[in-house]
C-alpha cells in the first residue's frame, strides 16, 4: 500500500509531472492537425476513458448508491408493504436490458413509454410557461428604456422575432405583405446564423488562445515533447504506417 | 402486447401530473409521487444499463480487434479512475481531481480548439457573397468577431458596441423566433406522445 501511496505522490500528484502531461495531452491532441495518427488515438481513448470514469464514479456517489442501493438494502433489511413499488420500478427499468436482445427489444418499450411520457407530462407546462415568460420579457414597456440605443433594440426584438416567425408560417403563401415580413424574418434569422458563427468561432479561438498560453508558460516540456512528437510521426508515417495506393483500393 | 401496454403506461405517466389539479385528495398526489420516485428508479437502471453498453462496445473491440489496443488502454485509463476514487476518494487535491484537472481538461479545451481551425478552413472555403441573405450573415459574423477582439476596437471605438448590439437585438430576435417554433413543434410532440399518437419512441 505505500508503495502504491508512493507512486501516486510521485506522479500524478507531482507537480512536474502534472504540467508535462498536460503539455503532452495539449500537442498530442494538435498533432491531429497534421493528419490522424496513433498518438491522437491515444489522447482520445484517455479523453474518453476519464471523462467515462469521472462520470461513472460521480453516479454512484450521487444517483447509484443513494436511491439504489440503499433503498434495496433496507427493503432487504426492513421489508415495508411500500417497497413492492421500489422493487416494482426496478423491474420496470431492466427492461431496457432487452435493448441488448435481439428477438426481444420490443420490451424496452415499457421503459420508452414511460420516461418519455412522464418527461411529455413534466414538460408540457414546463413549455407553456417558458412560452409566456419569454414574451412576456420580450415586451417591456417601451419608456422603461433609458436610451434611443436600448430603445432600438425594443423595436428589432419585437419587429424580429415577429418577422422571424412570420418566415415559419408556411400555412399561407409568402405573397404580399406576408412575403415582405417573411423576407425580413430572413434577414433577421441570417444575423443571427453569422453572429452564432462569429461567436463560436471566437470561442474555440479563446480556448486555443489558453493552450497556447500552457504551451509559453511552460517552454521546456513543450519544445521537448514537439520534438519528440514529430520525431515519432515522421517515422510512423514514412516506415510504419503503409496508405493504401490506387492501386490496392482498385483491386478490391 | 408490443404496443398497446406501452401506450397505456405512457397515457397513466402523463396524466398523473395533471390530476391532482382537478382531484383533490391524497390518492392523486399519492399517484403523482408514485410516478415521480419510478423515474427516479428507472433513470437510475438507465445509468446502469450506459455502463453496461460501455462495456459491450469495448469487449467487443477488443474480441474483434477492432482498435483493440485502444480499447484495453481506454478502460485501463476508467479502471484507473475508479481505483483512485476508491483509494484517496473524489474531493480537490486527490488524484482523482488532478486526473480530471491534469487531464480532462487539456484534452477537453484542445479538442474543442481544434474546431477553430476546421471551421475556419470550411468558411473559407463556403462562404461566398451571392445574395443579399448570405452577405447579412458575413457581415453579422465579421463584425461579431472584431468586437470580441481587441483588434476591432482598435480599428474603431464602437465596434464592440455594434457587437453587443448585434447579439443583443438581431440575434435575439432570430433566436427567439427558432424558440418559438421549437417551443410549439415540441408542445405538440408532448401531447402526441400523451395521447399515444406518437409512436416513434417506442420503434414503431
Amino acid at each position: 500500500m505505500d508503495l502504491i501511496n508512493t507512486i501516486i505522490d510521485n506522479t500524478i500528484l507531482n507537480q512536474t509531472f502534472q504540467v508535462w502531461i498536460s503539455v503532452l495531452f495539449t500537442l498530442m491532441m494538435l498533432s491531429f492537425l497534421f493528419r490522424d495518427n496513433p498518438l491522437y488515438k491515444l489522447g482520445e481513448n484517455t479523453f474518453l476513458g476519464i471523462s467515462l470514469g469521472y462520470g461513472w464514479v460521480r453516479a454512484w456517489e450521487i444517483a447509484i448508491v443513494p436511491f439504489l442501493i440503499r433503498p434495496i438494502k433496507d427493503a432487504y433489511l426492513d421489508f415495508q408493504p411500500y417497497d413492492i413499488t421500489l422493487i416494482f420500478w426496478l423491474l420496470m427499468g431492466s427492461t431496457m436490458f432487452f435493448r441488448f436482445s435481439k428477438t426481444k427489444a420490443w420490451v424496452a418499450n415499457y421503459y420508452f413509454a414511460f420516461v418519455f411520457a412522464y418527461v411529455a407530462g413534466y414538460e408540457i407546462p414546463v413549455q407553456v410557461q417558458n412560452l409566456f415568460v419569454q414574451g412576456a420579457n420580450m415586451m417591456k414597456p417601451l419608456f422603461e428604456y433609458p436610451t434611443f440605443f436600448e430603445i432600438s433594440k425594443w423595436f428589432v426584438i419585437i419587429f424580429g422575432t415577429f418577422a422571424g416567425l412570420m418566415y415559419f408560417f408556411f400555412s399561407k403563401p409568402h405573397r404580399g405583405l406576408l412575403g415582405k415580413t417573411a423576407r425580413i424574418g430572413i434577414l433577421i434569422l441570417m444575423i443571427n446564423f453569422g453572429a452564432s458563427f462569429g461567436a463560436t468561432v471566437m470561442g474555440r479561438i479563446a480556448l486555443f488562445i489558453g493552450r497556447a498560453q500552457v504551451l509559453a508558460d511552460n517552454v521546456v516540456p513543450s519544445i521537448i515533447i514537439t520534438i519528440s512528437i514529430t520525431v515519432y510521426l515522421i517515422i510512423y508515417f514514412k516506415y510504419i504506417k503503409k496508405e493504401p495506393g490506387l492501386d490496392d483500393e482498385l483491386m478490391h | 402486447m408490443k404496443k398497446e401496454i406501452p401506450i397505456l403506461i405512457g397515457f397513466f405517466a402523463t396524466i398523473g401530473w395533471y390530476l391532482e389539479f382537478f382531484f383533490a385528495g391524497t390518492f392523486f398526489e399519492n399517484w403523482k409521487m408514485f410516478f415521480t420516485t419510478g423515474f427516479r428508479s428507472v433513470a437510475i437502471v438507465s445509468l446502469i444499463v450506459g455502463i453496461v453498453s460501455v462495456l459491450r462496445v469495448n469487449y467487443s473491440k477488443i474480441k474483434y480487434n477492432n482498435d483493440r489496443w485502444f480499447s484495453v488502454y481506454q478502460m485501463c485509463i476508467i479502471a484507473l479512475m475508479i481505483i483512485f476514487a476508491s483509494l484517496r476518494g473524489v474531493s480537490p487535491g486527490t488524484p482523482f481531481d488532478a486526473m480530471f484537472t491534469f487531464g480532462f481538461i487539456p484534452l477537453d479545451a484542445t479538442v474543442f480548439s481544434l474546431l477553430a481551425f476546421y471551421v475556419a478552413s470550411a468558411a473559407y472555403r463556403s462562404f461566398k457573397i451571392k445574395s443579399i441573405e448570405s452577405a447579412f450573415l458575413l457581415v453579422a459574423a465579421i463584425l461579431i468577431m472584431l468586437s470580441k477582439m481587441p483588434l476591432g476596437e482598435a480599428m474603431w471605438s464602437k465596434i464592440p458596441t455594434i457587437g453587443e448590439w448585434i447579439m443583443d437585438a438581431p440575434t435575439s430576435a432570430g433566436k427567439r423566433a427558432i424558440l418559438f417554433g421549437a417551443f410549439l413543434g415540441g408542445l405538440t410532440m408532448m401531447i402526441r406522445i400523451a395521447f399515444g399518437l406518437e409512436k416513434s419512441h417506442l420503434s414503431d
